[in-house]
């Protein structure tokens, strides 16, 4: 899938845009503080109607504005499509092709991305909930309906949560939810080890080629083992019933996969505990990457998009990032500060846009391919008419 | 309760509707003020009535002109099957169907801990009460297919196993009418784990 346009209107400082981006590479480059981050943030929301991991969805609307709005137009495999989504202080609304948007998993079928960016080294470093995020992001990116795995868990544990804070919860009420808990969990952990060892392999491929060196072992750890899930179920539920006490005294879910973690290691040693800041960068870039390469080898094309490139890799790195990704053949969206870093880029599908005071520019000293007018065959929709929404 | 400015107050009021935000309800009081004369009396005297003449009908729950209600009361319907529902707007919903010719129970709700209910705040006494003499042979339980629905329907076929009565679940999966391939994927995925054997 390639974004050939893209419009946003009260996104954070921007100015209101419209822009051409039916490119491979999109390079948006500019001095620090312009508003590198914050048009990749646009292609990032579009993608997964939320804002960058940290950030709030308040936060994407223009100071002094209460809402802001960011549409795109996608051409893929099935053709084209326009997205749409309306972020008003905590709600947001999408839409694609003009219509209000019932079924998240068939906009998300639309339009996928995978970014890197600095903040991604926490996935290595921090808690193990950066790193469940990120395995539900990636099955989620391989697969949106990953989506209702994770809320039924994440829903049930919540209700089973309020009941035990409450002291004296109810038996009766406690089994059926541990029994919920044992059956949505073991779904889920099945789902995350089956994308897991789907991904293995090409982190390791990809940090090899990124490092030279260095075995990248990955572990799940998990409460749930077992090779199927009703194994799982039946494993997870022999832990709630031993825990049931604990948990009762404590108050708190002491059980499943809400405590799960990935472990990295590099030779043998965790990451987290041991890695450089270098290894740690090279580890999370091989990781996103294998989640680029899986999806090329099941026929998805997501975007991928890099922030800050500038600050994170040397330049014999990027420049072979650079060419990983020029063979993987998708559209590239890629933030820095020194455009030259990025080494040769195929001039005729690159297009450079410069940022200034918020304001995008395309740079049009290349000769960039003349495409068909991306609004060709689509109504042409106006940021701030309302009407489209009845 | 009252602050004086009767605009005010009946905003105020409608506000607690469910889905009525400020901007609605000033709408709302506004268009009532230009209606007809007879509107307002209209619809004060029906949302009176509703205080007044809606009865609880004590068998199963359900809510209407008279208790016990017309279902229950009706000799014609199956007393062996009882279809178990959360809110009185899913009986509605069933009878609109026409497929169904037993009778109903009402709870009222579903187990939610994160909003302060318990079996104890639903409608289950008197559902045991109506399996006790043996006339009811199956319980139909059609929750809604959301974890609080779930984790109501799993409580009940617990509670129900040593009575010795059927218990099925509503299933669950893509609409009647729905092209499979325009079914939701959610829906699609929950048919499939729902699939039945029609041969072999």
């Amino acid at each position: 899938m390639r974004l050939v346009r893209l419009v946003a209107q009260r996104f954070r400082n921007l100015e209101p845009f419209d822009l051409a981006t039916d490119a491979r590479f999109v390079v948006v480059h500019g001095p620090n503080a312009q508003g590198k981050t914050n048009l990749l943030e646009a292609v990032w929301t579009l993608a997964t109607l939320r804002p960058i991991r940290g950030h709030k969805t308040r936060e994407l609307i223009r100071w002094g504005d209460d809402e802001a709005t960011v549409v795109g137009w996608v051409r893929g495999e099935d053709g084209r499509s326009q997205l749409r989504v309306d972020f008003g202080g905590v709600r947001r609304k999408a839409s694609l092709d003009g219509q209000p948007v019932r079924d998240l998993p068939e906009y998300f079928a639309c339009i996928r991305a995978i970014s890197f960016t600095p903040s991604d080294a926490t996935i290595v470093t921090d808690a193990p909930v950066f790193r469940r995020a990120w395995l539900d992001r990636a099955a989620f990116t391989a697969r949106p309906t990953h989506l209702a795995r994770v809320r039924d868990y994440e829903r049930t544990l919540a209700q089973k949560a309020a009941l035990l804070r409450d002291g004296r919860p109810d038996v009766g009420v406690l089994d059926v939810l541990d029994d919920q808990l044992a059956r949505a969990g073991a779904a889920l952990v099945e789902a995350r080890v089956t994308l897991l060892r789907e991904l293995v392999p090409h982190v390791r491929t990809q940090h090899a080629a990124l490092a030279g060196g260095g075995d990248v072992g990955v572990r799940y750890r998990t409460d749930a083992d077992g090779d199927d899930v009703p194994m799982r179920a039946a494993r997870l539920r022999e832990k709630l019933q031993a825990a049931r006490v604990e948990e009762v005294r404590r108050r708190r879910s002491l059980v499943g996969p809400h405590g799960d973690d990935v472990r990295l290691l590099l030779d043998g040693h965790p990451v987290r505990q041991f890695g450089s800041r270098g290894q740690v960068r090279t580890l999370v870039l091989a990781m996103k990457l294998a989640e680029l390469v899986a999806a090329r080898a099941r026929g998805d094309r997501p975007m991928f998009l890099l922030d800050d490139l500038s600050s994170e890799l040397d330049r014999d790195r990027t420049r072979r990032l650079v060419h990983t990704l020029g063979e993987l053949d998708v559209q590239v969206w890629i933030s820095t500060t020194d455009p030259d870093h990025l080494g040769a880029l195929p001039g005729a599908d690159t297009l450079r846009i410069g940022m200034r005071g918020g304001a995008p520019e395309p740079v049009r000293n290349e000769p960039i391919a003349a495409g068909p007018d991306p609004s060709n065959g689509i109504a042409e929709p106006v940021p701030g008419d309302r009407s489209e929404q009845g | 309760m009252s602050d004086g400015d009767p605009i005010k107050d009946a905003v105020k009021q409608l506000r607690r509707l469910p889905g009525i935000g400020e901007k609605s309800a000033t709408r709302l009081v506004y268009w009532l003020l230009r209606a007809p004369p007879e509107t307002i009396p209209n619809i004060s005297e029906a949302l009176g009535r509703l205080v007044t003449e809606v009865r609880t009908c004590a068998v199963c729950g359900n809510l209407g002109a008279v208790d016990p209600c017309p279902i229950c009361a009706d000799p014609r319907r199956d007393p062996a099957m009882i279809c178990v529902v959360e809110h009185p707007q899913d009986v509605m919903a069933f009878e609109r169907s026409n497929e169904f010719r037993g009778r109903y129970h009402v709870l009222h709700g579903a187990i939610s801990p994160l909003d302060g209910v318990g079996p104890g705040d639903l409608n289950l006494r008197p559902l045991l009460g109506r399996l006790r003499d043996g006339t009811v042979k199956e319980v139909i339980v059609a929750t809604d297919p959301d974890v609080e629905g779930d984790a109501t329907a799993l409580y009940l076929v617990r509670l129900l196993q040593d009575v010795g009565i059927t218990v099925s679940r509503l299933a669950h999966g893509i609409s009647v009418g729905t092209e499979i391939e325009y079914a939701d994927a959610v829906s699609l995925g929950r048919a499939l784990l729902n699939r039945q054997r029609i041969s072999g």
